[in-house]
């Protein structure tokens, strides 16, 4: 079954201190299921990235080291994509509608997604991105019918699964035992 | 639709011209819009993946390939769930 990977999850690979290391390296290593993300998640891949690297905070092995030769708009650039290829993450978009919002004497016009995120905020509590994420996650499941996990290491999410399965039907999953 | 006044040159405006003459495009102005369109998306990929970012993601995949280890890494004491969260607040 194919998974949409939650971003810390992602950037985990790329932190070997971490404690959630090894369990999100071993599923890195062993699932070989379709792992999905969005455009949201190539956003924050950018800006995790761009702070990290003006910051200093990210090193390369000596045989890649013409990697601190580049500017950090193209280091940025190359991590993303490193990221990316390495999850052999999907990027999937699918076709958007627009959906009313009456608010304030105003018809918006919102992208069916961000409006999904809307009509959950109340319940779920989370924060925007994480929100996001999940509404993301499964209005793509149009178009990956086999779409049935949301994998993250954030408590918060973690401890809302039953919300989200109930109000998505999409469940939630970390690859760490005790996240 | 944006109304954008452009200056040609004249010999780009003839080119503009034969091909409307011939038929492919009905008017100057489909004509730009339309290669403006298949250009801005090609451009723009070019400026992002230029032949050394693609050298330096070669020698990484290359490397990862090998080692079986990722050859970059984050140095912080942070966790990942903290960093992607401090974007999130």
């Amino acid at each position: 079954m194919a998974c949409y990977l939650d971003t810390n999850v992602i950037v985990t690979r790329y932190l070997p201190a971490d404690p959630n290391f090894p369990a999100v390296n071993t599923f890195f290593k062993k699932s070989h299921e379709a792992k999905y993300g969005s455009e949201i998640s190539v956003l924050e891949l950018y800006c995790v990235f761009s702070r990290l690297i003006k910051g200093g905070a990210v090193s390369v092995v000596d045989y890649a080291s013409e990697f601190e030769s580049l500017n950090v708009d193209e280091k940025v650039r190359v991590s993303v994509e490193h990221a990316i290829q390495t999850w052999r993450l999907r990027v999937t978009v699918p076709e958007i509608s627009f959906t009313k919002l009456q608010i304030s004497k105003q018809a918006i016009q919102m992208d069916h997604r961000l409006f999904e995120a809307i009509r959950v905020s109340s319940k779920l509590g989370l924060k925007t991105l994480d929100t996001l994420h999940i509404a993301f996650a499964s209005t793509l499941r149009e178009i990956a019918i086999d779409l049935e996990t949301f994998i993250t290491l954030d408590a918060e999410i973690i401890s809302k699964r039953e919300d989200i399965e109930s109000e998505f039907g999409i469940q939630v999953a970390s690859p760490a035992p005790e996240a | 639709m944006t109304v954008i006044p452009i200056r040609l040159t004249r010999k780009d405006a003839r080119k503009l011209d034969l091909l409307v003459k011939l038929g492919i495009y009905q008017s100057r102005t489909e004509a730009i819009r339309s290669m403006v369109n298949a250009k801005a998306d090609e451009q723009v990929t070019q400026h992002l993946a230029n032949e050394k970012t693609l050298r330096v993601l070669k020698r990484l995949l290359e490397y990862e390939g090998k080692e079986g280890k990722n050859p970059l890494r984050i140095l912080s004491d942070k966790t990942a769930v903290e960093i992607v969260a401090e974007g999130r607040e």
